[in-house]
């Protein structure tokens, strides 16, 4: 398989986990989007000029981690992803006892995640975007054993929410 | 990586829910859950908590905006690759005016789908009765309340501030999970899982207000921040700080004291953040002479506060702490930055982060208490 080839496919099947991830760290939309596009061309060009990139996926969410974090640090005080949006999310037509429900439960894990550090935030997302903790160190530039630390405790924190 | 009463501590357990321990280490671990039900227990717990976040991250990357533009050709985009000067360069003025406008419609259009909440309240099985603070009957069942309502007046920012200072009288605009909100006609008051006593209260401090609605949803507190769960210690690698105390347990006594500090000031910055967004200095001089004394007295009271708080941090954690250059002239940086910092290198600290910096968290720490105290010290003098 070409170059081309590889970060094409790669481009199909990450570009929209890039692209919220990159949201999620308070990039608008229209930025997270160029971001998102820029990155797997920095992949194929970097792979171009015949460097090995042994992990493609976790290569690319850590230089959209590293980009977002520069164009949020230059942008001073960008909104990070509206707190809110929970309250937001349409109802999936299951009746409002059930979407009352639903609404209360998200309030509340919402207010759960809120309280975490953006590092806690940061490792639980890239966790269950199926990476390794030792992807998850290299995207964020931690130890292993920072990563597991972090998820550990952000996962106590949650807990009152999922117990309430 | 056995605690003192002989379990996997929680970090293991978790690196082995998730198959990250090496095989030996995995095969202990895995011995000793199978003859341990408190570990299993804790296991399965685990395992609720992390599904429990992914149903509630999928909820809530669903209803992220979509992506402005249809996505690139990757094909033909790599053939300009070679031309480019620069990744990531600032996007083209036509670009940035296509990706700006896309933006806006994608937000209107987000906005748009925005559903009015809370959703109505009597269908909830254990849902405390919402509480309008008008005399007139409750409006019938609906998704929009009291849309029928003629408005009396328009609000005013006083009256937005008179609800805020009700709710600081009683200490609810620290920490509670209260919500205020202004609209033209009317002040929604919201909180979900406020205890029946501070519910009380808040009705009563409310109970004057003709212009403002109240909900309150039943429901246990999710975890708010003053009371959120800030376990520190525990690491098998403790951190370097806490090599400075006899014992774990008077480190952690020591952590818990200094991060309830910590909670307790960031109540106050977010508050005063709070106030700052709600009344900017345009609005605050269309407010009546009162009300801005009565703005300026709140904001006192909680600078106040701030100021005592963090010279407690200051006095607990200082003297563990190296010593640093003095403190550059302080920018005219926002106290509710200097507070954050102060709050996240605390944790880092705490953590232990072990990272790769030329300059400690420790260190890090010494100069954002030295901006802390030194933005204060200005503001006072104002």
């Amino acid at each position: 398989m070409s170059c081309e080839d590889v970060v094409a496919r790669l481009f199909e099947e990450a570009r929209d986990d890039v692209y919220r991830y990159l949201v999620t760290l308070g990039l608008p939309a229209g930025q997270a989007q160029e971001a998102t596009q820029e990155v797997f061309l920095r992949l194929y060009a970097t792979m171009k000029r015949g460097r090995r990139v042994e992990n493609p996926r976790a290569w690319v969410f850590r230089v959209a981690h590293n980009h977002g974090l520069t164009v949020r640090g230059r942008e001073g005080a960008m909104r990070a992803i509206d707190p809110e949006v929970h309250l937001n999310i349409a109802d999936r037509g299951g009746g409002p006892e059930r979407d009352l429900l639903e609404w209360e439960r998200r309030t509340r894990m919402a207010a759960a995640v809120e309280t975490l550090s953006p590092q806690q935030r940061q490792c639980l997302h890239l966790r269950s975007e199926g990476f390794r903790y030792r992807e998850i160190a290299a995207i964020l530039g931690i130890s292993d054993s920072s990563v597991a630390e972090f998820l550990k405790r952000a996962i106590t924190r949650l807990r009152k929410a999922v117990d309430a | 990586m056995l605690n003192r009463r002989g379990h996997p501590d929680q970090r293991d357990l978790l690196r082995y829910y998730d198959g990250e321990l090496s095989p030996r280490r995995a095969e202990t671990v895995r011995s000793h859950v199978e003859a341990c039900s408190d570990c299993r227990s804790h296991l399965t717990e685990t395992e609720r908590n992390l599904n429990a976040y992914l149903w509630f991250r999928r909820e809530v990357l669903d209803a992220t905006p979509a992506p402005p533009l249809p996505w690139m050709d990757p094909y033909k985009e790599f053939e300009r690759v070679g031309t480019r000067q620069g990744m990531f360069a600032a996007p083209g003025r036509h670009t940035r005016w296509l990706l700006g406008g896309a933006a806006a419609v994608c937000a209107a259009a987000f906005i748009h789908t925005l559903r009015p909440v809370p959703p109505a309240r009597e269908v909830h099985p254990t849902a405390t009765p919402k509480v309008s603070v008008r005399s007139e009957p409750a409006p019938p069942t609906t998704t929009v309340p009291r849309a029928h309502v003629a408005p009396v007046r328009p609000v005013t920012a006083d009256d937005e501030l008179r609800v805020i200072g009700a709710l600081h009288e009683i200490g609810a605009d620290l920490g509670e999970p209260v919500k205020v909100l202004r609209r033209p006609d009317q002040i929604v008051v919201s909180a979900i899982g406020l205890d029946p006593p501070h519910a009380a209260r808040l009705r009563s401090a409310l109970r004057e207000m003709p212009e403002v609605i109240v909900y309150l949803s039943a429901g246990p507190v999710a975890a708010r921040r003053a009371g959120a769960a800030r376990e520190v210690v525990g690491s098998p690698a403790p951190p370097a700080i806490a090599r400075q105390f006899a014992t774990p347990e008077d480190y952690e006594a020591f952590v818990d004291g200094v991060l309830s500090q910590t909670d307790a000031m960031m109540a106050r910055a977010h508050a005063l953040h709070d106030l700052e967004a709600r009344f900017p200095p345009e609005v605050v001089s269309s407010m009546k002479p009162e009300s801005q004394r009565f703005l300026a007295r709140i904001r006192q009271q909680h600078m106040s506060a701030l100021a005592n708080d963090a010279a407690m941090i200051e006095t607990s954690v200082r003297p563990l702490l190296p010593q640093v250059s003095a403190a550059e002239p302080a920018s005219a940086g926002s106290l509710f930055s200097d507070c954050a910092n102060v709050d996240r290198l605390l944790a880092a600290v705490f953590a232990g982060v072990d990272n790769a910096q030329p300059v400690s968290a420790e260190e890090n720490l010494a100069r954002a208490l030295d901006h802390l105290k030194t933005d204060l010290k200005r503001m006072d003098m104002n």
